[in-house]
């Protein structure tokens, strides 16, 4: 077995790539009992913060985990290895907490997080790489072998590894997109997204992965059922995107927001009392990504659900 | 002076359907309070309706949340607490009302120095 790659990125800020990456990881661990690990390359720290909470950010980096040490391998110039920098457990859901504690562990998160010191590291990279007369595009491909060479000995460990990219083209960026086996692309339908969306397609397509599209789904958030947004969404699936595969719509809702604010790094929920009313749609969500990575890797067919 | 009595009468009348409906809207009395720059203490069933745990130990300190949130049962504390989203029935489970208002104070306190641009901690 080895991990699928996933990145969920977009040029665009602000369209749900950490809150989808998060739904993702605890969907695909509760519905399906994978294995998930999550990579946070955005020094904004969102998706760390919801699966850790702040203090849990803070208090990984104090014992020394979190993706910003994996850069400080590369600028010392020592050989890449992500495992002694990943939190093993970050999880939130109490039923996935339960079944560990039988020593019946089905479905788990792991997380390699980001911290605010990420920026740092990436700037003072930056600084030095091109100071030597380096180019953002070969650092981003000396950056994508390092992280390939330290992901190596985790790839048989987890079924899916999920990439929360930053919303720009940093060094960093373009590194965890050219590991991606997929791409998840979050947008909102509204013209703005639209955008960003097709330019990040264009982007990546031109010099990341040619058969971008045929590798990508979106999955449309933050929905608001008005005639615009219908509108917009149409033309997203129809026109603007029509060669890619579309997941769900998730819909704006204060849950989601509710649920992505965990209450401390020692604290637990069902997977019901975190979603909701959203329960049925981060389902969905699970349910659509499994089928379209069956259809594309898994010869023996996909993962078999295992709560309901 | 005909007309200073029916002006007296007129607020006479406005106050008293001021004081009605504050009387039915805490909220609405709480917000208005605040306006004026005075401290609020609640107590009761008031309380878990308008208490946010946040501000509370953000602004008034250890001593007067814990008071604050002494004055509730501990079905009030928790559905204060999953109202604001700083416990889950998990977290919660078999706590009586003194664990409870620690939970909350301790939680509370953490979210705020979490949320806070200042780095400072109370």
């Amino acid at each position: 077995m080895t991990a699928i790659v996933a990145a969920v990125a977009n040029l665009k800020g602000g369209v749900g790539k950490s809150t989808t990456t998060v739904m993702l990881a605890d969907s695909l661990a509760y519905f399906y009992g994978m294995n998930v690990l999550v990579i946070d390359l955005d020094a904004q720290a969102n998706s760390s913060q919801m699966l850790l909470t702040e203090q849990g950010v803070h208090a990984a980096s104090e014992q020394s985990k979190g993706a910003h040490h994996l850069l400080g391998q590369f600028l010392e110039g020592r050989k890449a290895a992500a495992g002694p920098f990943i939190m093993p457990n970050a999880v939130s859901l109490e039923e996935l907490r339960a079944a560990e504690m039988r020593s019946e562990r089905l479905g788990w998160i792991s997380a390699l997080p980001a911290h605010p010191q990420l920026r740092m590291e990436e700037l003072s990279l930056e600084e030095e790489w091109y100071a030597r007369t380096g180019t953002p595009k070969t650092l981003s491909e000396a950056l994508a072998r390092h992280f390939e060479i330290g992901f190596a000995d985790l790839m048989p460990l987890y079924d899916v590894i999920l990439l929360d990219c930053p919303p720009h083209l940093s060094p960093l960026s373009r590194a965890g997109l050219a590991l991606a086996d997929v791409f998840i692309i979050p947008t909102i339908a509204d013209a703005v997204c639209s955008w960003g969306t097709k330019q990040f397609l264009t982007w990546v397509g031109d010099n990341v992965r040619a058969d971008i599209k045929t590798r990508s789904v979106s999955v449309i958030t933050r929905f608001r059922n008005t005639a615009y947004a219908r509108q917009m969404r149409t033309e997203l699936q129809t026109v603007t995107l029509k060669d890619i595969h579309f997941g769900p719509t998730i819909p704006e809702s204060v849950e989601v927001l509710t649920a992505m604010d965990r209450p401390a790094p020692d604290s637990y929920n069902t997977f019901r009392g975190k979603y909701g009313r959203m329960k049925g749609d981060v389902r969905k969500l699970a349910d659509e990504i499994v089928a379209f990575l069956e259809a594309r890797f898994w010869d023996s067919g996909a993962p078999k659900r295992v709560r309901d | 002076m005909a007309d200073d009595q029916d002006a007296l009468s007129a607020l006479d009348r406005f106050f008293d359907e001021l004081r009605l409906e504050l009387r039915a809207n805490p909220d609405l009395a709480h917000r208005l309070v605040k306006a004026l720059g005075a401290t609020v203490t609640f107590d009761g069933a008031l309380a878990v309706e308008l208490v946010n745990p946040r501000e509370l130990a953000a602004t008034q300190g250890e001593a007067a949340f814990k008071e604050t949130f002494r004055t509730m049962s501990a079905a009030d504390i928790r559905r204060n607490l999953k109202a604001h989203n700083l416990a889950t029935t998990i977290d919660m489970k078999g706590m009586k009302q003194d664990a409870l208002v620690q939970l909350a104070y301790e939680r509370a306190l953490a979210k705020i120095n979490e949320r806070r641009i200042d780095g400072q901690k109370r």
